[in-house]
């Protein structure tokens, strides 16, 4: 797990990032630690217990990594390609993701609760035991996925395909919807 | 430290092994079911379960105790003094143990069960049913019910927003986003026209 290091910032309360004692916002050099991070994401197979809450990605590739126990709150996402990659207990609450594509990825015990997504591709992904509640998703697209025991309790969906899924288990309570569509899956097996 | 996540089929409830980055003495919580997948990931890093932590008694969360105590002789620690057959060391609201450098402290949150515990490791909440994402558990009626969210509002929500939530079933969480988006517990603080009212905001950003 990513280190439990809270910024030494005055009234901050985020974590500390990669050997640092500040966040990654109130590091001095934040143009060198991204350069170091968007590196390591090249160059590493396992991403593992980093913690870079608040960053901005934008149009690169990290397909086939392998990304575990890290935190990545508050960052945003564009033009990201995250295909065939694997997460387990990752953090991206409140995120934003524009335009990023998650195919055939396999996403367990993660949250990305309170993250506007837009124009995002899950399509035939294992998504079991995730947190999306909260989430804005605009024209995304979960179809073929295994949404096993995966929340979006409290979400805004408009425009989002959950064709073919697995949803049992699924948890769609309070959920603000417009032009879903759930055909050929089990939405009778989801909480609603 | 290092935290890893099993999911038990059998009562569908989750287990945590907590344990050093290099191996050694580590804490095991709610052995739902001891199957091969929890054994390796105990086995390929180097563990041996030194301390077993009860959220509450209910057997989705403890039928896997008495294989774990053949094979690893652990020190049980739940809120009651007797867990079916077995016996357990008792923690009260507030104590807390340390095993191989992992600091522990027991919070006691009745309403769910008479002897529900959250464990406190660092800036995780191991909150078994108390406590899951988007929902808070089950209760035998609306004044338990009632209990359980005023004493997750006292006693959980007071933490940092930045703290993990690892619950015994379903998906990890935060506390901010369970402040802000657990209907059961935002349906006491707001009403249903506060409540529509953020909902439509949130819409007409569309």
């Amino acid at each position: 797990m990513f280190e439990f290091k809270t910024c030494k910032k005055e009234c901050c309360n985020a974590f500390a990032t990669l050997d640092s004692d500040f966040c990654y916002r109130h590091s001095d050099n934040k143009e060198a630690l991204l350069k170091k991070m968007s590196k390591y994401f090249e160059t590493e197979n396992l991403i593992r217990d980093i913690n870079f809450s608040h960053a901005e990605f934008e149009n690169f590739s990290t397909q086939q990594k392998n990304f575990s126990s890290s935190n990545f709150s508050w960052c945003t996402f564009r033009n990201v390609d995250f295909s065939f990659s694997k997460f387990t207990t990752c953090f991206f609450d409140f995120c934003f993701f524009d335009n990023c594509t998650f195919k055939e990825v396999d996403i367990r015990y993660s949250v990305f609760s309170g993250s506007k997504i837009i124009n995002c591709d899950f399509s035939d992904s294992l998504l079991i035991h995730n947190n999306f509640a909260g989430i804005d998703a605009w024209f995304c697209n979960f179809s073929g996925c295994d949404l096993y025991f995966t929340t979006f309790c409290s979400s805004c969906l408009r425009d989002v395909n959950f064709e073919d899924c697995n949803l049992k288990k699924a948890d769609f309570r309070e959920t603000e919807q417009r032009r879903l569509s759930f055909r050929y899956s089990n939405y009778e097996d989801a909480s609603k | 430290m290092r935290i890893y996540q099993h999911f038990s089929v059998v009562g569908f409830c989750n287990t945590y092994v907590v344990g050093q980055n290099n191996g050694g003495k580590a804490v095991l919580i709610d052995p739902g079911h001891v199957d091969n997948e929890l054994i390796s990931i105990i086995e390929q890093n180097n563990y041996t379960i030194d301390t077993i932590l009860l959220t509450h008694r209910h057997e989705a969360h403890t039928s896997g105790v008495g294989t774990l105590l053949k094979l690893y002789n652990p020190k049980i620690y739940a809120y009651t003094r007797k867990v079916y057959d077995f016996d357990v060391t008792e923690l009260a609201d507030g104590d807390s143990l340390e095993c191989n450098g992992i600091e522990i402290e027991a919070i006691h949150l009745p309403g769910h069960s008479v002897d529900s515990l959250v464990y406190k490791i660092g800036h995780a909440l191991f909150t078994g049913d108390t406590l899951m994402a988007t929902r808070i558990g089950s209760t035998p009626g609306f004044i338990e019910r009632s209990l359980l969210i005023k004493i997750i509002k006292k006693k959980l929500l007071n933490f940092d927003d930045n703290t993990l939530i690892f619950p015994g079933h379903g998906a990890p969480t935060k506390i901010k986003n369970e402040r802000l988006f657990n209907p059961d517990l935002t349906e006491e603080t707001a009403s249903p026209w506060l409540r529509n009212q953020i909902m439509q905001e949130r819409v007409n950003r569309f």
